[in-house]
Order: C-alpha cells, then sequence, then structure tokens
C-alpha cells in the first residue's frame, strides 16, 4: 500500500475513534438517539454520597420487679417497675465510641465499601458515615446500626451463649442430591465447647406418647430477632455448630443464601457494637463539584494543549502534525478504555488521566527528538524509533509498578488511580509501537 | 546558583517542618469541624441563588453548597462550626428569613436541621495509600538499582529516595507554610508530582546510562 494512503487511513481511524470517544456512538432507540457507550463511572468526589449520621440512643427500657424487688421479665402484682436508658451513663465512654467507630470501620471494609468518610463526635458518640450510592448502599446503612448482638436463648429468655462465647463465624456450602445447601458454621472458643455440649445434650427433640412435640427450644438471635428457634438431635462435641440457611439448585438463589450467610457472618464476627444507636440522617447528598465548576480548568488544560500542539507543529512541521493525530488518538482511546471496563472515576483519576496525557507527550518530543538527529530514511527512522520506544518503556516502568502497587489497594481514589495508570501505560506502550511507529515511518520515503 | 536554589529548598522544608510539628496542618472545610445546615425548599433552585444569600448571612466565609435527594428539593448548606449555638440560630434565622423570602415559602426555624460534624482525622485519608505505595517504591528501587547498576546502584538508589522525599515534602511544607488548607485536590496532586519525579529521574537516568554505553563502546 502508498505509504500516503497508509497515514491517510490511519488518519481518518484515529478521528472516527476520536470522534465516537468524545461525542459518543448514537443509535436509533425508538424515537430518541441513544449513545451505546457507557457512561462514566464517578466517584463520591464528582458524583455524590449517601450521608448517614447516627445518634446514641436515647429511648428507655422498662424494668420490672416482683415484690421482692427481684429483676422479672414481665409485671407482676403487687411489682415494681423503672425506667432506664438502653445506653447508661457509665457505657457513654470516649473508648465506647471510639470501639463502636473503629467496627463500623470493619464492617464496611468486609463488605467491600471500598471509599468511605467516618466522623467520630467524641463528645456525644455521634458518627456521620459518608459511603457511595450504589447496590451495597442500603445493607451497609442497615449494618452502621445494627447491634451485630449474637445470642442463644432458651425459652425463658435466658442468654445461654453469647458473642463472647464465639471464635468465628464462616460461611459454608455442600452439594447433596437436592441441591447445594449453604450453612453458617458458628465456631465456639475453647472455654465454651462444654457449654455448648451441654446445651445439645439439654435441648434436645423429645415427643410425648401421643406424639406431640415436647423438645426442649433454643432460639438463635441477632439482634435480638431470632433467626431460628431449634432443639437439638445430636451432641454437638466440638464446638461447631452448623446452621442451615437454605438448598437450592438454582444459582441466583444459592448465591442470596450465601450473601445472606455471608452478611449476618460480618455481623457477628466483628463482636456486637457497645452503645446501642438510632439513625439521624440518611440523605443522598450530591457532589458540591458540578460541571460548571470544572469549565474553567477545563478552558486552562485546553489552552495548554492547544499550546502544546503549536509547540510540535512549529518545531517538528509534518511529523508534527502526525504527533497531534496520535495524541489525540491516544487520549481517545484511553477514555473509551476508562468507559468499557467500568473504571470508577475520582479526583485522582481524573489526575492520572492528565499525568498520561503529559507523559505522552513527553515520549513523543522524545521520539521527535531521537528522529530529528537522524537521517531521514525509513530504514533508519525504524531503528531510531524502536530504541526510542524501549528506552521510553524502561523509563516509565517503576510508573508502571506504582500504578500497579495502586490497583491492588482497597481504597477506591487509590484503586482509580493506579488502574488509570495501569491502562494509560499499557495503551501507551502499545498505540505508540504500532499507531504512532506507522505515522512516522511512513512520513518518510524507502 | 545551584546551590543557592538547594540552600532555599531545604530551608523550606525545614520551615514546613517546623510549623506541622507545631501548628499542624490546616484542613479544608470538608475534613475539618463543620456546621450542617439542611433546608427544604420545597422547590428546584439555583446553587448561585442560594449562594448569594448565604454569602449575604455568612459574608467572607468558606461555604458548601449541596443539593440533597433526587428531587432537588433541598439544600444542604456547611461552613466552619465556630459559632455558639445561640448565635448560629440567630444567622439560621436570618437564612431562613431571606430563603422565604426568596422561594415565597413559609418554613419554620424547626424544620431546619443542624448537623454538628467533627473533624476527619486527615491520617485517615492518607493511610489507604501508605502501604501500595511502600510496596512499590521498595521494588521501585530494586529496579533502578538493577538497570542502572553501570551509574552506582546504591548512588542511584540514594537519589531515588531522596529526590521523592524532598519533592514530597517540599509540597507539604509550602502547604504548611502557606496555610493553605489540605483539600481533595492535596493527594492527587501529590500522587502527580510523585509519578512526574519518578518519571525524570527515569529520563534523566536513561540519558546518562546510553551516554556512558556509547562511550564504552567508543572505548571498545
Amino acid at each position: 500500500m502508498d505509504r500516503r494512503l497508509k497515514i491517510i487511513l490511519t488518519i481518518l481511524v484515529i478521528i472516527l475513534i476520536s470522534i465516537i470517544s468524545f461525542v459518543g456512538l448514537f443509535i436509533q432507540d425508538t424515537k430518541f438517539m441513544k449513545n451505546i457507550l457507557p457512561e462514566y463511572q464517578l466517584g463520591m468526589d464528582l458524583r455524590g454520597c449517601r450521608a448517614v449520621t447516627i445518634k446514641v440512643s436515647e429511648e428507655t427500657e422498662t424494668i420490672y420487679y416482683d415484690k421482692d424487688g427481684n429483676e422479672v421479665d414481665t409485671e407482676t402484682e403487687d411489682g415494681t417497675s423503672k425506667e432506664v436508658l438502653i445506653n447508661s451513663e457509665e457505657m457513654l465512654t470516649k473508648e465506647n465510641f471510639e470501639n463502636t467507630k473503629n467496627l463500623i470501620k470493619q464492617r464496611l471494609e468486609d463488605l467491600n465499601i471500598s471509599e468511605y468518610l467516618i466522623r467520630l463526635n467524641e463528645e456525644d458518640g455521634t458518627i456521620t458515615v459518608q459511603i457511595p450510592e450504589d447496590d451495597m448502599t442500603d445493607l451497609a446503612v442497615q449494618f452502621l446500626q445494627s447491634q451485630g448482638k449474637f445470642t442463644i436463648e432458651n425459652e425463658d429468655g435466658q442468654v445461654l451463649l453469647d458473642n463472647s462465647n464465639l471464635e468465628k463465624v464462616q460461611v459454608g456450602y455442600s452439594n447433596g442430591t437436592t441441591g447445594t445447601t449453604v450453612y453458617l458454621s458458628f465456631k465456639f472458643n475453647e472455654n465454651s465447647i462444654e457449654k455448648l455440649k451441654e446445651i445439645t445434650n439439654t435441648y434436645v427433640e423429645s415427643k410425648d406418647e401421643e406424639g406431640k412435640d415436647t423438645s426442649k427450644k433454643v432460639s438463635i438471635n441477632i439482634d435480638g430477632s431470632p433467626l431460628l428457634e431449634t432443639s437439638f438431635s445430636e451432641e454437638i462435641a466440638n464446638g461447631n455448630l452448623q446452621l442451615t440457611l437454605g438448598t437450592s439448585t438454582d444459582s441466583s438463589t444459592i448465591n442470596s443464601y450465601i450473601e445472606q450467610a455471608s452478611n449476618i457472618a460480618i455481623l457477628v464476627n466483628n463482636g456486637p457494637v457497645p452503645i446501642t444507636y438510632t439513625m439521624e440522617q440518611n440523605r443522598f447528598i450530591k457532589s458540591d463539584l458540578s460541571l460548571e465548576d470544572a469549565i474553567i480548568p477545563a478552558i486552562v488544560l485546553g489552552a495548554i494543549l492547544v499550546l502544546a500542539f503549536l509547540v510540535l507543529l512549529i518545531k517538528y512541521k509534518k511529523l508534527g502534525i502526525l504527533s497531534i493525530f496520535s495524541y489525540i488518538g491516544y487520549l481517545a482511546i484511553l477514555l473509551v478504555v476508562i468507559r468499557y471496563t467500568n473504571l470508577v472515576v475520582t479526583l485522582e483519576g481524573i489526575c492520572g488521566i492528565i499525568i498520561m496525557g503529559i507523559i505522552n507527550y513527553i515520549l513523543l518530543i522524545y521520539i521527535l527528538q531521537q528522529l530529528k538527529k537522524t537521517e531521514k530514511t525509513r530504514n533508519e527512522y525504524k531503528i531510531v524509533y524502536n530504541k526510542s520506544m524501549l528506552s521510553m518503556v524502561l523509563v516509565l516502568i517503576p510508573t508502571l509498578i506504582i500504578g500497579i502497587a495502586l490497583c491492588f489497594a482497597l481504597w477506591l481514589p487509590a484503586y482509580s488511580f493506579g488502574t488509570i495508570i495501569f491502562w494509560g501505560i499499557l495503551i501507551m506502550a502499545l498505540y505508540n509501537a504500532w499507531v504512532t511507529r506507522l505515522l512516522f515511518i511512513n512520513s518518510v520515503k524507502e | 546558583m545551584k546551590k543557592v536554589i538547594y540552600a532555599i529548598l531545604v530551608c523550606i522544608i525545614i520551615a514546613g517542618i517546623v510549623v506541622i510539628a507545631t501548628m499542624g496542618l490546616k484542613a479544608d472545610l470538608i475534613y475539618s469541624k463543620n456546621v450542617e445546615i439542611d433546608i427544604y425548599i420545597g422547590k428546584t433552585f439555583e446553587k448561585n441563588d442560594i449562594q448569594n444569600i448565604v454569602s449575604e448571612v455568612f459574608p467572607n466565609e468558606r461555604v458548601i453548597i449541596q443539593e440533597i435527594e433526587l428531587f432537588e428539593d433541598m439544600v444542604s448548606i456547611k461552613l466552619q462550626d465556630t459559632r455558639t449555638d445561640e448565635e448560629l440560630n440567630e444567622k439560621v434565622e436570618e437564612l431562613n428569613n431571606k430563603i422565604n423570602e426568596k422561594y415565597e415559602v413559609e418554613n419554620e426555624i424547626e424544620d431546619i436541621e443542624i448537623i454538628h460534624n467533627p473533624k476527619i482525622k486527615l491520617s485517615s485519608i492518607i493511610m489507604p495509600y501508605a502501604v501500595a505505595l511502600g510496596i512499590s517504591m521498595l521494588i521501585i528501587l530494586v529496579y533502578v538499582g538493577v538497570r542502572y547498576r553501570k551509574l552506582g546502584s546504591l548512588k542511584i538508589i540514594a537519589k531515588y529516595i531522596l529526590t521523592i522525599l524532598a519533592s514530597e515534602m517540599l509540597l507539604l511544607s509550602i502547604i504548611a507554610i502557606a496555610r493553605y488548607p489540605v483539600n481533595r485536590f492535596v493527594i492527587p496532586l501529590g500522587l502527580a508530582l510523585l509519578v512526574v519525579v519518578i518519571t525524570i529521574l527515569g529520563f534523566k537516568n536513561e540519558k546518562e546510562l546510553s551516554k556512558l554505553v556509547v562511550e564504552e563502546n567508543k572505548n571498545k
């Protein structure tokens, strides 16, 4: 193919990709045109967040006493009662507030909420949490005010075992003829194995002569709500209590059982919150950064880019024009990849895009400088281009290392920056090794 | 000339360390102790109009105005929590009157929610980056030590450590001395600086290395 034709075709492809990336790819959808390119996923800084404020509960509970002054469960004749605060004065300490904050933080991390802000008012224990608005938000909000109190109680309401007896809770599943069974495995600590054994021997399944169920039952509760009422058919001597959540052959049902079990495990494993909280505020707050705020920085960046293009044009003439097309094509492809990989763009991510733009410009300038020094033959251009590209790739390896390391950070802004740097360098290396090389090398005769 | 510039930079860094040690960094409104005033307007509004009203009531104060919920008929106004309850209530009343007048609503002061938001520890925002960046720095130092061994591994490693530390400290010092509030742009700026410094160092070393190789080839 003629070298000029190759250049024209490459430029046309670049223009096409740029139009798709910067404007969109529209198709007719009933009456309207619809952009089939995925929308940018925006982080908390740019989109907004769910702001939740929880306050120390000021609710009271009634405690009943019999005529002798002993505490009883229900009101008795001649007895007395007293209203007491759910959270006693002694419980409202800075240490307990701090513990609650740390437990909430741990729960959010276990729920894979990768961006959050937690504020604690050390004087009154009020906690404000900001989390991204997505599928997990409502569950996370529920977790903020749940106490995570696990109890096994008998029919009289006596607590037989609680969180302090637990070592950990795990989610498990097994495959059988009826399908996959999802269960929660409560592993009790060394000191409580005997106690569990005793309970499983006391609260056993039984029937009277008429076949009526006379089993002594226990109730397994989370935050006071019964998860299950059961009696035991056999002794548990290994300290491992398994609760079946459900059996199914349908994968979505199995997943929902696993999700349910995981949520209980997260709640119980982190231990109970020492203080009871109530919801004060729960609302979506839009970001204070709007498109209008982005206009001035965008104009400044645009002006800098135009100046940079002018430098390329004046200093390198024909190669300068080709570099401009190549540069625009690179940015367009990077933005399309960001959309298609569903990368969440945060302020750090935007910063990553700008940095990639700067580095790609430096790379082009470096290659152009090397080409300027060399003879204008295709072979020489090939050798110099390949050499310059290789040394640029070696220069970029440390930046790539930072990008990869931040990709593994469980913190969305860091992840956003890291993944954009990673994709940016990868695309830069491939794109310039192919497209820019094709443009530059075909700019000279054989 | 180079020495003078280095001396100035060292002085800035020392001054910055002193300021951070004594006064600490100044946190932006978003991270500092603030008061949030949530007002239900009941109709869509222009942020600029609210901004003008807020500027009249709280002149020369940094405020953050955000729309609440999907219907965009409620506004959240955040400002520094420096007033007593009495002073704040007076101001909120004034604000409410002006909003009532502008949007022809009849909000009572009791309808307005006032939330005191405690500050966020700046370390909690920086810490999530620490492990990842620490590990990547170690790998980078090993890489540059091997890649530029002809230029002297130890010298190169020392150069990287010093340059990266100095550049980040310089940024932090300037922010501390200028009492520029640490906001959401400071971390991206720090990350950008890190990447740019590492790239520039890479360029310089590659150039030096290629020069050295050319010289070696000539000598051969």
